[in-house]
């Protein structure tokens, strides 16, 4: 298809720049949004043992409940009940003292508690680990802290970085439009490096573009839907507000105490597709207002959580429910809105759509990634022949390397590279909250990568800290299999599902390794000035 | 032989750029408005102000993108005022003024 040459132009202007300002801060939510599709594995991976309590039979949560209720008041007001969620693995019962305020809360002190095989409670208050939470938090803000209203100040930027993400979408489908059809699937391994950096760079951007104009689209809903609402207030309904609530029902229970077998039955009548995955009481001090928001799962539907789909009861009188959440019970049009969220978060299909989104993310960020390295390959000085003089690379070329190795690595490197020290430190020292190391761990190992990076050179850092990725992929199924022959080193293992974790870090581990043998081999044959010469 | 442009595409970055995230954003939030009053008798309102919102984004980007494309900043700047004036007066007759 023929482009005329100044629309050619000027995309490629639009696509370059948008591309170079976005890039970065899209590679970190990438990579952090692949893994938040795990992010509740990743939670249990780097739980401690002694921070899990052990199950009991669906027939023993009344007696749970009202056993600590009875000794601890907070929990007549507000609870978890864990029937079969990764999200709250913990114990089948946790509360806290204080309610979660919005935003960033590393202090995640919990209570929680649960039967023996004779029946005795078992309490204990500890500081659950959220290392998959904490991904989540990555994935919003790009890791950029500050708060502004009742969201992260990142979330914000990231609605911007959106824009900027979506003109580069589409002016980058113009480049390629007229040689689509001749360079679409076909990578072109070589001499000419930045071929295949371009090829790989299209296939990718191609290949997921519904993916991309989704995740770009709804993100600015997420940072600006408030504003957005307000308009609509404003103008359409003369300043009414947007949601009129109706009017509470007036219910008086005539039971003050929770049967959880009744609720479940009552959720299996109105919801029969899904299962239940947990269930939040709160206001159980005031009978006509308490509340239990169930979170329901199913493969087969779109949810509209980034796990579950949720209905609402009144715990004690079970009758009393708001099922228009739930997607078995709404409308077309609120399908539509369903579905804006659940293609966000992957939350439809099941694990297979999990690992779609999975490898959709991850290769978003190499997407960012090698737009980047284009920009600087483009702009590279070459000797063309061996009697002119050494080139000198530019500086601003030089800086985006920088910045683009040191970030992107670096915060690959301070995701995996916590998540591998906090079992050993946690085994080796007495640390009293598992998140604060994550946190402050994640931010000293990118700040370091990213220093580094800047002062020793990319070409010098870029094989280093793919080789330094590579050491710690491999340490932590090495960490897990250590931990499940010698259970007193004080590692820990969970079996099942999450080895999935470990598994990923070896396909991740082999990954990085290819990585640093080509730029091995491309530093060993630079040429002295050349772009990857150190 | 390639045909020569008769008006080029001027690149106009500010212009451009200011028409299509301050005009182009104000249009949207006009067509998210007509939306929601087009539709209040056929729709149930709180699925409808769902609808409009969502639509906000989904009709800025591309107008951000094709504010790009006009052969002039000024000229950018100068429809999307248009369009803003025409969608703006359909909101105000249609809600009543009060």
């Amino acid at each position: 298809m023929k482009v005329r040459s100044d629309i050619m132009k000027l995309a490629k202007s639009m696509h370059t720049w948008v591309g170079v300002c976005a890039g970065i801060l899209l590679f970190i939510c990438f990579f952090a949004g692949g893994l938040s599709m795990f992010q509740h594995h990743i939670s249990k991976w780097a739980t401690p043992t002694q921070q899990v309590l052990p199950k009991v039979s669906p027939d023993q949560y009344n007696e749970l409940i009202q056993k600590v209720q009875t000794a601890y008041p907070a929990a007549q007001k507000n609870f978890t009940l864990n029937l079969s969620s990764n999200e709250f693995h913990y114990a089948p019962i946790t509360w806290s003292e204080h309610e979660r305020g919005d935003g960033f809360n590393a202090a995640q002190s919990t209570w929680m508690a649960s039967l023996d095989d004779k029946g005795q409670l078992i309490v204990a208050q500890e500081n659950l680990s959220k290392a998959g939470w904490l991904i989540e938090q990555l994935h919003e803000t790009a890791g950029i802290p500050g708060m502004a209203g009742h969201h992260g100040l990142g979330l914000y930027v990231m609605g911007v970085v959106s824009i900027l993400y979506f003109l580069a979408l589409l002016s980058g489908v113009i480049i390629l439009l007229p040689t689509l059809v001749k360079d679409y699937f076909v990578i072109r391994p070589g001499k000419n490096k930045k071929r295949f950096w371009l090829d790989a760079h299209n296939v990718i951007g191609i290949t997921s573009l519904p993916f991309h104009i989704i995740i770009s689209i709804s993100v600015i809903v997420f940072a600006f839907h408030d504003f957005f609402y307000d308009a609509i207030g404003q103008l359409a309904l003369k300043g009414q507000p947007v949601f009129q609530r109706s009017p509470p029902a007036l219910i008086q229970p005539k039971q003050t105490q929770i049967d959880v077998q009744q609720i479940l039955a009552q959720t299996k009548k109105v919801a029969p597709e899904y299962s239940v995955d947990y269930i939040q009481f709160s206001n159980l001090d005031k009978p006509e207002k308490a509340n239990a928001r169930i979170a329901l799962y199913s493969p087969d539907q779109m949810l509209r959580g980034a796990n579950q789909d949720f209905m609402r009861m009144n715990p004690y009188v079970v009758e009393h429910f708001n099922h228009k959440g739930i997607n078995t019970q709404t409308d077309g049009g609120n399908k539509l809105i369903n579905a804006m969220f659940s293609l966000h978060f992957g939350s439809f299909g099941g694990t297979g759509v999990r690992w779609i989104y999975f490898v959709l993310g991850v290769g978003g960020a190499f997407l960012f990634y090698t737009g980047n390295i284009l920009w600087v390959e483009t702009r590279a000085r070459k000797q063309k022949r061996a009697e002119d003089p050494v080139p000198i690379q530019r500086k601003d070329v030089v800086f985006l390397a920088n910045l683009t190795i040191g970030a992107c690595l670096g915060c690959v490197l301070a995701v995996v590279g916590t998540m591998l020290a906090s079992r050993w430190l946690f085994a080796a020292l007495n640390i009293e909250s598992m998140n604060h190391l994550f946190m402050y761990g994640y931010y000293a190992i990118f700040l370091l990568s990213l220093i580094y990076t800047f002062v020793i050179g990319y070409a010098k850092a870029l094989p280093q800290l793919l080789l330094t990725l590579v050491l710690v992929l491999f340490a932590i199924p090495l960490t897990s299999l250590l931990a499940y022959f010698i259970p007193q080193s004080g590692l820990w293992v969970h079996g099942g599902e999450i080895l999935v974790v470990d598994f990923l870090a070896i396909i991740f581990a082999f990954a990085f390794w290819r990585f640093y043998q080509q730029a091995q081999d491309r530093r060993k044959s630079a040429p002295i000035g050349s772009l990857w010469a150190s | 032989m390639k045909a020569k442009i008769q008006s080029p595409i001027q690149p106009d970055w500010w212009s451009k750029t200011f028409a299509g995230g301050v005009f182009g954003l104000s249009l949207s939030i006009a067509i998210g408005n007509l939306i929601v009053l087009l539709g209040q008798s056929y729709v149930a309102m709180d699925l409808l102000v769902q609808v409009g919102m969502w639509s906000v984004p989904w009709v800025w980007m591309p107008i951000m993108f094709g504010s790009y494309f006009f052969t002039t900043g000024r000229k950018a700047l100068i429809y999307l005022l248009i369009a803003n004036a025409l969608a703006y007066s359909c909101i105000f007759v249609l809600r009543g003024s009060t």
